[in-house]
């Protein structure tokens, strides 16, 4: 089977996210003779994440040669360059989060969609009028084999981790997990792209680390690695996964919501009190029986499989195909105007003007002072 | 004959929209159906509201498809033509800025420019044949200037009417410093000035001489005033009947790229006032420039379209794959603004506002601490 998967980028960044999920699954598909093949409208697309995994990147979707039996979308926009481009090809849609870039298109040649959790397939369904048998859940998956070392847990925890993009030594949520932490005698490292110090080898340093503060794929590499894990929010940490709780975590994406209320030191230290090894071991079993990327990709062979045999048999009318792209184009076209209209003389502000106002900011300040002192 | 006008917008009184506004009134004029359409979130205060041209809010249930799409800014033009798989289009495009740039589509039949420099420029950069782009050049409802002002021996009265200027603009002030040289007093008109008007017929006729260009130079011509062309950062000639069709062909404009003017160059232009030439230049704009001359051709090219159109099998496929070129086309902008909104690299909205509150307060401070020390 021929597979062109979208993606919004597919620049080289930390392990996780969609980059990290499309590296897995070309890679899964290639394993089992299938071809893979990328394609991304990404401007800035320089260090290709692909690159070393020999995935071939489309560049002219037009004119390619090797036309796929099925397109993978993700992200509406490459998603949808890419089913118009290629009118005679079914596709699915693979949704990843709730954000705006992750917003279902809607065109015939789309035949399923995909979640990461029940909670993101219900909001889709109300959200888009879907029918239940148009979505399917998927759990997220990691490949188990990467993390061969499973830590042995002490009876106390000593070291922390927060692994995250979004943590960095100011930020709020990082600072009280490193004074709970601090209270209970444990030692914090934080790693992530904002506090400047990305990794590509989490199955090395993830086992050196008790307790990680995580979520989604970057808590299931730490469950896999036997690290008690407490899952991360933007505001506020969940509680630490065990096997009670490890089914409702993993239909949750292992996320907890964006909005649930921010977390105290109190809170956390309640929580890191409950640290069991004898519990996170279990979950760390449960991980590695059942988080296994393979049955991922089972699942999306079969759903490939289905969307090429209902399109050969029933294609779509193309003339609903175009009009759905109108509907598409109603929706995006307000935002491109409110760019178009900022960029213009009459609201430009040049991107070297924020550097501007702090050296004007600072020079007020100065001479203010030197002011205060003369008068 | 049903004829659907697409524009970026329909809430103010910009050049495309005074086209929209005017085309819409001759075409109900002579009998056919005219409907509006924009994609702009701002569509409160609607241009045409005050000409009954109704506007479409949901494009794809349309009860009744227009025979021909007129469309203006690609990015109501395509979201039009997606929306309405059985309607042939044409493209006219005002200027060349990004929202006026071509887009393709099986279904768009003739591009229009609106001067001969534009027509080569989409010519060259789109590897356009010449039989699909035409030149149409803009024309102004001259019955709406009655009033043609007779101009005095020498000129006492100026306007610089131009959206962009305001009153601190490097170019107000050249031109300012240039009229005081002849004793002409200068007023700025505009939204840049924070005064625009919606009915140049009645202000414009007050003036000796106008600076401006594009559809408001028509504007004044027509009205009797001695014009000077602007351009971004400076100003071209007085146009006179030597010019003109120079002019015309350029669209009133001067390049956007010219050297910037100074005041020994404007005053030179100021003292070729001349109020014969300028009523010859009123008297062939008035002739030549008429509005109902444009909506002729126009609906010529509609006409011409719509058969073309009949005997043309829709190729869907093609479509699909023109809609997907298009939609690459604006992809990297989306993906740049939803990246600058997002937490790593957000600007405040306000930054403009407050640089310039920041700059005053140095200025203040500054001179405060010098009067100290």
């Amino acid at each position: 089977m021929k597979v062109l998967i979208t993606n919004a980028s597919l620049e080289r960044r930390a392990r996780g996210g969609t980059q990290g999920f499309i590296q897995d699954l070309a890679r899964s598909l290639q394993k089992r003779g299938h071809s893979v093949m990328a394609y991304t409208s990404d401007p800035t697309q320089s260090r290709r994440l692909l690159h070393e995994d020999k995935i071939p990147v489309a560049t002219d979707l037009e004119n390619l040669e090797f036309v796929p039996d099925v397109i993978h979308g993700q992200h509406h926009l490459d998603a949808m360059s890419a089913i118009t481009a290629l009118p005679n090809v079914p596709a699915i849609y693979h949704s990843h989060g709730s954000i705006w870039k992750e917003c279902l298109p809607l065109h015939p040649q789309i035949y399923q969609y995909v979640t990461v959790s029940r909670f993101q397939a219900e909001r889709h369904l109300v959200e888009s009028n879907l029918s239940a048998k148009n979505i399917t859940v998927i759990p997220n998956g990691i490949e188990i084999a990467r993390f061969p070392t499973v830590r042995d847990l002490p009876d106390r925890p000593k070291t922390a981790l927060v692994y995250n993009r979004a943590a960095h030594k100011e930020h709020a949520l990082t600072q009280t997990i490193e004074t709970a932490c601090r209270e209970l005698g444990i030692k914090t490292d934080i790693i992530g792209l904002s506090s400047g110090n990305t990794i590509d080898n989490p199955e090395e340093v993830l086992p050196t680390y008790d307790v990680v503060f995580a979520s989604g794929l970057s808590a299931m590499d730490a469950i896999a690695c036997g690290c008690a894990v407490s899952i991360l929010g933007r505001e506020s940490c969940g509680s630490l996964v065990t096997d009670e709780n490890f089914d409702r975590f993993r239909e949750a994406n292992f996320t907890i919501p964006a909005n649930a209320t921010p977390t105290t030191v109190a809170d956390i230290t309640r929580e890191l009190s409950r640290y069991s090894a004898d519990a996170t071991r279990k979950a760390t079993a449960r991980m590695r029986c059942e988080g296994d990327f393979e049955t991922v990709v089972d699942q999306l062979v079969d759903i490939y499989e289905k969307a090429i045999t209902m399109h050969r048999e029933n294609p779509p009318d193309p003339r609903l195909g175009i009009l759905a792209v109108g509907d598409y184009l109603q929706t995006i076209v307000p935002l491109v105007k409110v760019v178009d209209d900022y960029l213009t003389w009459e609201a430009r502000v040049p991107l070297s003007t924020q550097k501007e106002l702090i050296d004007l900011q600072e020079q007020l300040i100065l001479i203010e002072e030197k002011l205060k002192k003369h008068q | 004959m049903k004829v659907l006008i697409t524009n970026t917008r329909l809430d103010r009184r910009g050049g495309s929209e005074v086209v929209v506004q005017l085309l819409a009134r001759h075409l109900q004029a002579r009998g056919h159906t005219v409907m509006a359409y924009t994609g702009h979130p701002n569509e409160v205060r609607r241009l045409l509201d005050l000409d009954s041209v109704p506007v479409v809010n949901d494009i794809k249930n349309l009860t009744f498809a227009p025979d021909i799409i007129h469309g203006q800014h690609h990015l109501d033009t395509m979201s039009a033509i997606a929306a309405l798989p059985e309607s042939p289009a044409l493209f006219h495009s005002h200027g060349g800025v990004w929202k006026d740039a071509l887009p393709f589509h099986p279904r768009i039949y003739k591009y229009l420019a609106i001067s001969r420099f534009m027509a080569e420029r989409h010519q060259i950069e789109c590897n356009l044949s010449p039989s699909q782009i035409e030149v149409l050049l803009n024309g102004i409802d001259v019955s709406k200037f009655h009033t043609v002002r007779e101009l005095p021996p020498h000129p006492k009265k100026a306007l610089l009417y131009n959206r962009i200027f305001h009153l601190e603009h490097p170019l107000t002030k050249t031109i300012r410093n240039a009229c005081a040289r002849h004793n002409i007093n200068l007023d700025v008109i505009g939204l840049a000035a924070g005064n625009k008007i919606d009915k140049p017929e009645e202000v414009l006729p007050s003036y000796d001489i106008v600076f401006a260009s594009g559809l408001s130079a028509m504007d004044a011509i027509a009205s009797g005033c001695a014009v000077i062309s602007i351009g971004r950062t400076s100003c071209g000639a007085m146009v006179t009947p030597d010019n003109f069709d120079h002019y015309r062909e350029a669209n009133f404009l001067t390049p956007a790229n010219s050297n910037p003017a100074t005041t020994e160059k404007i005053s030179g232009e100021l003292a070729r006032f001349s109020p014969e030439s300028s009523q010859t230049v009123t008297r062939r704009l008035r002739e030549e420039a008429d509005f109902n001359s444009v909506v002729d051709r126009l609906v010529d090219i509609y006409e011409s379209i719509i058969t073309q159109h009949q005997s043309t099998n829709p190729d869907y496929e093609k479509e699909s794959v023109a809609l997907s070129a298009y939609l690459r086309m604006i992809t990297p902008l989306i993906k740049v603004t939803d990246r600058s909104l997002n937490w790593d690299t957000r600007l405040p909205t306000d930054t403009f506002d407050s640089l310039c509150e920041l700059r005053s307060r140095i200025a203040r401070v500054k001179t405060k601490l010098d009067d100290v020390l």
